[in-house]
């Protein structure tokens, strides 16, 4: 071809009309949270699982149908002993979020990292459900995947099918209950982190908002209403509808559910009101 | 030492940090307010505002917002310059790091300090003071001393965490694992292990101490076959003076050993 012909030309491949960038964000701030020795907290985080899975072993091979089994409720296996498993979880769930999620959006504003984001083909809800996707990641290693593991443990030591058949939805509610915490506690992190502009600040005041009402609610133990304040009481009598067990509160389910959805929509809020491509220095 | 300690000062009150502890001390006045506001309601479930207050002290104020003050200060003292990028800046200066060390940990107590002591105040004054000036002052002894195991116990933790701070990349992480997860799991515990512990010292100077001890079968069971020795208010305050002294040495030793390579931060 003559160089004079050779002029501007027109591309002639396809848009993809929604890039995936979500995942791109997302799988990059996993790795990089790997790298910094997230595997140390995870490891700390499974000692509960092993003692559990010692607890199913010991006690389908030989506890089942004796007294001390009969007599103590908290050494059967069933829906309880799943949900109390992931209620003993909280601790370290609420360290992993801060360490995956105080930082996301903070260190990004901290060092004007969202302009360069947004100059990309990323719009909010990319990098948004980007950032949820790393907690999501990392709040699953804990929660889902180890309370998932414990069940096919149960399932495999087991000699008949009589616990499959009678907790067939474990494994859904199991699932359900991380969905539930990640909608509320991982898009409450990610909120403060967008409000803070230090990761320390983040991780402080997400610490002192999970913990403050629940104290609240020991110090005014002699009202029941008071459990509606806090996020971990709210959680555990929701979590108890989803494994069909008691609850442990006496307010109503419907109240526990509509605050999480509350909690979830203003830290959606205020994650949108924060996460800007341009900020005004004054 | 003195012109460090106020330049410090005056640095950490113009600093968001500041601002973030003080939203935090007025978790617990909020609590009072709403206490105050339906203490009607509240008497007809048997619960009296006033008497909330060592409870209040105990729950609130040792177990969740003193710790977590602490962390939130000591663990910036060193990894805040680090972060910064401003640690050469300070070290380069002709003074020597155990001053420099001490001046910080100082200056940060000494905030912190005195947000916790108006915080502890105003709950105290709004629980208080509706049952009169002669409730308030009967009551007056009890809050000094509950303020004074805050105080040593605010100066153990931060200089605790200053170090954590100098040591780890999360000192936060850290500090709240061992503040809320070990501390809070041995520290009612019966046996030595609770030796181990800061908290264990601040409850032995804390009135009305046996009031908050488990009422649990299994814990009062584990009580009576490990035997456990108490600690005397004397020692634990010796214990705690001497804690801060280490914990401080501890960093000085750190900042003085340890070479912060700006390129890793």
């Amino acid at each position: 071809m003559p160089i004079y012909e050779e002029t501007y030309r027109s591309w002639e491949g396809s848009l993809i009309p929604r890039p995936r960038t979500w995942r791109v964000i997302g799988k990059t701030g996993i790795r990089l949270l790997w790298k910094k020795g997230m595997i140390l907290f995870i490891l700390l985080a499974y000692i509960p699982f092993f003692v559990r899975a010692v607890q199913i072993y010991l006690m389908t091979r030989f506890g089942e149908g004796t007294p001390l089994a009969e007599a103590v409720q908290s050494l059967k296996i069933n829906a309880d002993f799943f949900h109390g498993f992931l209620q003993g979880q909280w601790l370290y769930l609420i360290l992993i979020l801060i360490f995956a999620g105080a930082g996301l959006v903070a260190n990004d504003r901290k060092y004007n990292a969202l302009t360069i984001y947004f100059s990309k083909p990323v719009g909010f809800w990319d990098y948004a459900s980007g950032k949820l996707l790393i907690i999501a990641f990392y709040g699953a290693l804990v929660t889902l995947i180890p309370a998932w593991l414990l069940f096919i443990i149960k399932v495999m030591v087991s000699q008949d099918a009589a616990f499959l058949n009678q907790y067939y939805y474990i494994p859904f509610s199991i699932l359900a209950y991380f969905l539930m915490v990640v909608a509320s506690l991982g898009v409450l992190i990610l909120a403060l982190s967008a409000a803070a502009r230090s990761t320390r600040s983040a991780a402080v005041f997400y610490f002192a908002i999970l913990t403050f009402p629940e104290i609240i609610r020991g110090i005014l133990s002699r009202i029941p209403e008071a459990g509606l304040f806090s996020l971990n009481a709210v959680l555990r009598q929701a979590g108890a509808g989803l494994f069909g067990v008691s609850r442990p509160y006496v307010f109503s389910p419907i109240l526990a559910w509509l605050v999480l959805i509350g909690v979830s929509g203003l830290s959606v809020l205020i994650l949108h009101w924060r996460v800007r491509p341009t900020e005004v220095i004054k | 030492m003195g012109f460090l300690i106020k330049f410090f000062i005056r640095d950490g009150i113009q600093s968001r940090r500041t601002l973030w502890l003080g939203i935090l001390g007025l978790f617990p006045v909020g609590l009072a307010l709403i206490l105050r506001l339906f203490s009607s309601p509240l008497a007809r479930q048997g619960i009296e505002a006033a008497a909330l207050f060592p409870r209040i002290g105990f729950l609130l104020f040792l177990h969740f917002l003193m710790p977590l003050v602490a962390v939130f200060i000591g663990s910036g003292l060193i990894a805040d310059e680090v972060e910064g990028r401003t640690l050469p800046y300070l070290l380069v200066r002709p003074i020597p790091r155990a001053v420099l060390v001490m001046s910080k940990a100082l200056a940060g107590w000494l905030t912190s300090a005195v947000i916790l002591a108006i915080s502890i105040a105003a709950v105290h004054a709004i629980l208080a003071l509706p049952g009169g000036l002669d409730v308030w002052w009967g009551d007056l002894g009890e809050f000094l001393r509950i303020l004074g195991v805050l105080l040593l116990g605010l100066a153990a933790y931060t200089a605790f965490f200053g170090m954590l701070g100098a040591l780890l990349k999360h000192p936060v992480l850290a500090g709240l694992l061992f503040t809320f997860g070990w501390e809070n799991m041995v520290s009612f515990f019966p046996g030595n292990v609770k030796f181990f512990t800061i908290v264990h010292y601040l409850h032995t100077l804390f009135p009305h101490m046996r009031q908050f001890q488990s009422q649990n079968i299994q814990t009062q069971l584990l009580s009576f076959i490990i035997k456990t020795r108490g600690t005397a208010p004397a020692l634990a305050i010796g214990i705690l003076v001497a804690l801060t002294a280490v914990f401080t040495g501890g960093m000085v030793l750190v900042l003085m050993t340890r070479e912060y390579r700006l390129d890793e931060v």
